[in-house]
């Protein structure tokens, strides 16, 4: 995926930085869901929720990616993603706001790669993070 | 077939809690907690205890989030519609712990 081979990602926004991910790992984009909080969790962790019957944890992502505050969210988003990489999990990414399903380019991704963040892409709105959710995944 | 083992449902700090109820050993309701003694010896304080399901099916906490929340915990369930914390009785935690209540003016103290 981060060669030359084109790939479709979502864009969403989280805080005050836009980003994408790869969308073979977006399950689902719903609206913002109940959260319930989780005593003694960092502050990545939005709370829990519950979808379709199963216990789902919820990540904020503009605390992984330590964005910047952004703009009062008018359409919160819950994105249910694979995460990891051979042992993939599902999670839900809290973000302000949905965008738009873009091409990307791995050659295209440019900009040192740290945890989440596989680089910086280029894109019509400006720079976007691109994330690595296989990044996140709990086999480390 | 044998029926699942029941889980005792209680409430702390705005969060469902689930607890096998084969670890609990003896419950005393007092205000404005109910204090549950395990039979580990662990004790824990609950601000309301919702009773007994079976119907909960155990989920891991997903491995990803485990950096972000170091407690120890048997999992994640839903009781309807809602999520739930399942608690290890081997290592309750620290959100379960029985608060010491503030001394007041005029307590003795030891």
């Amino acid at each position: 995926m981060w060669d030359d081979e084109a790939f479709k990602a979502l864009t969403v926004r989280a805080g005050d930085a836009w980003c994408a991910m790869p969308l073979p790992r977006v399950r689902r984009v719903i609206k913002s869901l109940k959260l319930h909080p989780l005593p003694g969790a960092g502050p990545e962790i939005a709370g829990l929720a519950e979808v379709d019957g199963e216990p789902l944890v919820i990540l904020s992502l503009e605390r992984l990616i330590e964005a910047p505050p952004g703009p009062a969210a008018e359409f919160p988003i819950t994105l249910l993603v694979e995460v990891g990489g051979a042992a993939r999990e599902v999670v839900g990414l809290a973000a302000d706001q949905p965008g738009d399903i873009v091409y990307l380019v791995g050659s295209a991704i440019a900009g040192p790669s740290r945890g989440l963040i596989r680089g910086e892409a280029r894109l019509g709105r400006g720079l976007v993070r691109v994330l690595d959710l296989a990044a996140l995944g709990g086999e480390d | 077939m044998s029926r699942p083992p029941p889980w005792l449902l209680l409430r702390r700090h705005g969060v469902l809690w689930a607890l096998p109820h084969a670890a609990l050993g003896e419950l005393s309701a007092r205000r404005p907690a109910t204090t549950l003694e395990l039979r580990g010896g662990a004790t824990l304080e609950a601000d309301e205890v919702l009773g007994l399901a079976a119907e909960i099916e155990p989920r891991p906490f997903p491995r990803c989030a485990r950096r972000f929340y170091r407690d120890t915990v048997a999992g994640l369930a839903v009781w309807r519609r809602q999520p739930v914390v399942l608690v290890d009785p081997g290592s309750a935690p620290p959100s379960l712990a029985v608060e010491k209540e503030n001394p007041v003016n005029g307590d003795e103290i030891r």
